[in-house]
């Protein structure tokens, strides 16, 4: 798990798909204060935050990676506009994993007295998701907050002009 | 970009690096070794009264294989933590978790081979490391190894089967095609290791910033 900020302008973005509250982009381009480029490729935003995700869009942007997925989680405006929605519900859905088949495991031992070996697999994958999913959660809505005083320069521009 | 963490000098790999390929080939020329004997043979080559060559260089592959393993191990924590000195961001699996995913049953099917990706492209470029292209024996590598743990796998399942007769033959099919399988990947697993290491070093040294 990680998080990072990026400080520049958003340059260009290749949606990949919009649903359920989430988008899913190919990449996005951003162009940094010493105008150099940096871009985010596969990421998750959830649909609050993706609004503000638009070319010409600048300020600070919030960034996480936890276990497969990474994305946006806020966004700081130069105008001082701000949003926060950490996306996805990976971490709910990796307990129910491991909740199912710790009960699988206990029901086959109790019935045959074998271990499913795919049960027990699938229990620690659910446990270990469960755990980084939640603690990037938690480390990305620390990230954000801690970062409340932020505001750019005033009257410099996020990005030089090239 | 921001960056929070101050940044640390990179560690060596290159120390790591050689004695990696050392057993990194041993292990591929006893893989194939193995095969040779086990083809040469024919059925029967893995029973108690079968091959003794077998056995022995099997033995050896053993040894080799937990010996391989600790050394690689290290050097992929070794890799993927230089890459987060080098201030790469947005990285998936840090360097604890690089090596931890082998150990975890199905996440060890995808999570190693993102982590090594992740340790490739940004010890070409840390600081926009997610538009690199990487090199296509990353995944021919990935391929092989998979192929042969799960080749592996299906033997030793084979191995303990009672119940299927002709089974103990069946196994031996796989635990042959697993030690194929197994060559190639630790070839390709070499020139992986030998194209990060070089790039780390080279930043290492300041050849480049």
């Amino acid at each position: 798990m990680s998080t990072s900020i990026i400080d520049g302008t958003i340059e260009d973005i290749d949606v990949k798909r919009a649903r359920g509250g989430f988008v899913v982009y190919n990449s996005i381009r951003f162009r940094l204060p010493d105008g150099s480029p940096k871009s985010v490729v596969k990421s998750v935003v959830a649909k609050d935050v993706a609004d503000e995700l638009q070319p010409g869009a600048s300020g600070r942007f919030y960034l996480f990676s936890a276990f497969d997925l990474k994305g946006i989680h806020g966004f700081r405006s130069a105008g001082g506009k701000s949003v926060y929605k950490f996306p996805g519900n990976n971490a709910k859905i990796f307990i129910f994993v491991a909740v199912v088949n710790v009960l699988w495991v206990a029901l086959r031992i109790a019935l045959d007295g074998q271990i499913p070996f795919l049960g027990v697999g699938l229990f620690i994958l659910g446990v270990v998701g469960y755990v980084l999913m939640s603690k990037g959660e938690r480390e990305a809505k620390q990230q954000f907050e801690a970062d409340g005083g932020y505001a750019p320069a005033s009257g410099a521009p996020v990005v030089q002009p090239s | 970009m921001a960056t929070h963490a101050a940044r640390l000098p990179l560690r060596r790999l290159d120390a790591l690096a050689r004695p990696a390929q050392l057993l990194l080939a041993l292990q591929a020329v006893l893989a194939a070794s193995a095969a040779a004997i086990a083809l040469n043979y024919g059925a029967g080559y893995d029973d108690e009264d079968g091959s003794g060559v077998y056995a022995a260089v099997a033995l050896l592959q053993a040894l080799v294989y937990v010996g391989t393993a600790i050394v690689v191990l290290c050097w992929i924590y070794r890799a993927n933590d230089n890459v987060h000195r080098l201030g790469a961001e947005q990285l998936g699996p840090s360097p604890g978790w690089a090596v931890g995913w082998y150990f975890i049953p199905l996440g060890n099917l995808v999570m190693p081979f993102q982590a090594m990706r992740e340790t490739w492209k940004a010890s070409i470029d840390p600081r926009d490391w997610e538009v690199v292209r990487v090199s296509p024996i990353l995944g021919f590598w990935w391929f092989f190894w998979l192929a042969s743990n799960i080749a592996g796998a299906v033997a030793l399942r084979l191995e303990f089967e009672e119940e299927f007769e002709g089974a103990g033959r069946i196994a031996e099919q796989f635990g042959t095609a697993s030690d194929v399988l197994i060559a190639p990947a630790s070839l390709l697993l070499m020139a992986i290791i030998g194209r990060v290491t070089s790039e780390q070093e080279r930043r290492r040294l300041g050849a480049i910033e």
